[in-house]
């Protein structure tokens, strides 16, 4: 994770690449678009190393390709006819084969987005609605995975003194819920002692927003209103309905191409920079 | 300059009838190393807490208590905030957030400084204690001790006055408690800050400690420097609670002369004696465990391990923490499963007591976790239960939720029991009972192996000694020859002699 620049980038640029990443997957359902966001959040997921679970995504495509069709009757091109006497159109094939792949990009851009906006970063976000928030934010991220450590370690335990499997799981949580409001208690404690109850709360974060960022994120914005313009205009346009009419427009393509690759090519510029930038110290290992 | 001057101070809780603190008179200056001890329910939680205007417990107070010559009601809130320090015993519980640095800053965020002051505040404070690399990990995914040194931190970073803290080592391993309060030491030496501190563990402060404080049923008995209340407790009923050093310069030298280290008690010590040996009677073997592996999530714990547990004996496991001693009493127990080696028991029920106890009790009080079970009037005798009948479970304190745990254990009827660590956060005095009860078990009949850090309770009272070493069993064999020769691993009066 440490290497990757996009990564280290401000929490707002994350966001907002995220949010223009995924809104144009969904908004355009065009061919062209869908495949670049497809290949461009896969070989994203890949660089970082996450694991894609390629056999849930398969199976979820085939649902969606299977299922369209057998609802969706409209279009013009008639395949053939089902028992029960509704068609098969082409467009309808088509439409599902693309939705599919849509919604596929939109769960690996998702993805992505949990990789690289991590709990921290959310939370640094959230504070500029809610400091309060954000802090209760980070207390149940804090708190939850000690609750169920804790469950876990009750019912470990009582499993060897209990032999009735009921009584060791009621046992279990009564112990754990018992622990749990102590627990508070200490935490409260602990909270009123540093000063919680007093006014002026401020929020610590370690973000810096520089000019990189600003650039990111002013590309980010152009690129989308771009796309925007492009999508408004109707130049980089599918109808599926009843019969197909695709409009492509190179710039399109190109500007579509650039904001999908972005982490990408911030990775390979700080790469080329690290590696030919003017380095005359070579290291002793 | 006096930083806390406590007048005539009683306190009694709104709840009971007694009062919990009595006529107490103490006077802390400013940079002062304060150590209060005394036996476990001694008032000493009750006494620090009133200290910290922010979690004072509620009841009825009465007499003065002043802080930098103001009562301490009439402070500015924030300054209490921002002056006072507070780490308490669990450290689990009174982490707040989720990752180490939003920890740190915690407090700097509540009295509303800007995010640059609190990063170099942090940084500088992370790089005093070390703990750099524990920066922007998460809270659940470091040791105890490690986040009771954030605990710490995480108040240093505010720069306050004064720091209380209230038993801090008690639920960490000896060499990360050492550590601990080395760092205290320090803070206290560079930066004159103010420590008020209660602690069992008082051979790793009293070299920093310019004040000891007894306390004993809600009152002051001693307040003094180091030397005079030692002198003062030799051939009293306290003198338990001073540590082996003191303990042995003080008899040797029939209560002149109080060591503080190693060097000056050596200096002090007659020559060699003669220890004799006892005599242990051999009844055969209760659990045989020959070359076993065991592991979990592919990393080996138990690495061609080979040990004889003998019956009716108390057996200790020594070592590190992570040396797979607690891996160890679960395959006993026959929890977990060996994957290789040889495995033979005889008995018939093996009972372990977990590291944490809290996690057997299940009733609302100690009388109904005793309810219904035959033959507890026996057990109950031997544990001295009865005046904790009507208390929750986990209102006792660490020392007595140990009693009742192992108290519910024996009513199960176990020939082995098998005991994680069960001298955390006992008191000396009760520690000494407790080790006496334990022998009174395997006199009846009770197979005990327990795994501690605390050598010198282990030598005390087991009949075998063994220790763990990344997984392995280094070595076996009864106490005296376990003990013969041994380095780090002796007792105090062992290195002595």
């Amino acid at each position: 994770m440490q290497k990757d620049e996009f990564y280290k980038m401000h929490p707002v640029v994350n966001i907002a690449y995220f949010i223009v990443a995924i809104l144009l997957t969904i908004c355009f359902l065009h061919p062209v678009i869908i495949f670049i966001s497809f290949v461009f959040a896969t070989l994203y997921l890949m660089y970082n190393k996450v694991n894609l679970h390629i056999v849930s995504f398969l199976i979820m495509l085939i649902c969606v390709i299977l299922i369209n069709p057998l609802v969706n009757h409209q279009g013009v091109t008639t395949l053939f006819y089902m028992f029960s006497g509704n068609p098969i159109t082409l467009e309808s094939i088509l439409y599902g084969v693309f939705a599919g792949f849509m919604i596929i990009s939109v769960i690996l851009w998702f993805n992505c987005y949990m990789v690289i906006v991590t709990s921290d970063k959310f939370i640094y976000l959230f504070s500029k609605i809610s400091k309060k928030l954000s802090l209760m934010f980070s207390m149940i991220l804090r708190f939850v995975p000690l609750l169920v450590g804790r469950l876990k370690e009750c019912y470990n335990y009582q499993k060897l003194v209990t032999k009735n499997k009921l009584k060791v799981v009621t046992n279990a949580f009564y112990m754990t819920s018992s622990w749990a409001l102590e627990n508070a208690i200490i935490t409260s404690k602990s909270l009123k002692a540093r000063g919680y109850e007093l006014k002026h709360r401020s929020s610590f974060n370690m973000y810096k927003f520089s000019t990189r960022d600003k650039v990111m994120l002013l590309v980010i914005i152009l690129l989308f209103c771009v796309l925007c313009f492009f999508y408004v205009n109707e130049m980089l346009y599918i109808r599926y309905f009843p019969s197909i009419v695709i409009n492509t427009q190179v710039i399109g393509i190109l500007a579509s191409v650039l904001l999908f690759s972005l982490p990408f090519l911030v990775n390979l510029y700080y790469f080329l920079m690290y590696k030919f930038g003017g380095n005359k110290w070579s290291s002793i290992r | 300059m006096e930083q806390y001057k406590i007048k005539k101070m009683s306190f009694k809780y709104n709840m009971n009838n007694k009062e919990t603190l009595k006529d107490i008179d103490l006077t802390v200056n400013k940079g002062d190393f304060v150590t209060i001890f005394g036996k476990s329910g001694s008032g000493k939680s009750t006494l620090l807490s009133l200290l910290k205007p922010q979690i004072a417990p509620v009841g009825v107070l009465k007499g003065d208590i002043l802080f930098e010559g103001k009562k301490l009601e009439d402070i500015d809130k924030k300054d209490s905030v921002l002056k006072i320090g507070f780490v308490f015993q669990d450290p689990e519980a009174q982490c707040v957030t989720d990752k180490v640095y939003h920890e740190l800053a915690f407090g700097l965020e509540s009295l509303g400084v800007d995010s640059k002051t609190i990063k170099l505040r942090v940084s500088e404070v992370s790089d005093f204690f070390h703990i750099d690399e524990l920066f922007y990990k998460d809270i659940n995914k470091i040791s105890g001790g490690q986040k009771q040194l954030i605990n710490l931190a995480s108040i240093m970073v505010m720069k306050p006055e004064v720091i209380i803290l209230d038993e801090p080592t008690s639920q960490v391993s000896p060499i990360i408690a050492r550590e601990f309060l080395n760092t205290l030491g320090m803070i206290n030496r560079e930066f004159g800050t103010t420590i008020i501190l209660s602690e069992h563990r008082l051979f790793d402060v009293i070299k920093f400690s310019n004040k000891l404080v007894l306390m004993d049923e809600g009152r002051i008995i001693e307040s003094s420097d180091v030397d005079t209340v030692c002198k003062k407790l030799y051939k009293t009923e306290y003198f338990e609670l001073l540590p082996e050093v003191v303990k042995i310069s003080l008899t040797e030298t029939e209560g002149k002369i109080v060591a503080h280290d190693i060097v000056e008690c050596k200096n002090v010590i007659k020559k060699n004696k003669i220890v004799e040996k006892k005599q242990i009677k051999d009844e055969g073997d209760i659990v045989k465990l020959k070359d076993i592996w065991f592991k979990y999530k592919d990393v080996d714990v138990l690495r061609d391990l080979t040990i004889d547990i003998k019956k009716n004996r108390i057996t200790s496991i020594i070592g590190q923490n992570g040396s797979g001693k607690s891996t160890l009493l679960l395959l006993i127990s026959d929890i977990i499963k060996n994957y290789r080696g040889k495995k033979s028991k005889a008995f018939n029920k093996a009972l372990m007591l977990p590291q944490n106890v809290k996690t057997l009790f299940t009733k609302d009080t100690v009388k109904l976790e005793f309810d219904g079970v035959s033959g507890k009037d026996e057990v109950i005798k031997l544990f001295e239960l009865e005046d904790l009948f009507d208390k929750h479970p986990f209102d006792l304190s660490g020392g007595e939720q140990q009693k009742v745990a192992i108290a519910k254990l024996l009513l199960n009827k176990p020939d082995l029991l098998l005991l994680d660590e069960p001298t955390k956060a006992m008191d000396a005095i009760f520690k000494k009972k407790f080790g006496d009860k334990l022998k009174d078990i395997a006199q009846s009949g009770v197979t005990v192996v327990l795994v501690t850090h605390d050598i010198d309770f282990a030598a005390s009272i087991s009949d075998y000694m063994a220790l763990m070493f990344n997984g392995e069993i280094i070595t076996s064999n009864t106490t005296d020859e376990f003990l013969n020769g041994n380095m780090f691993y002796n007792t105090i009066r062992n290195r002595l002699i």
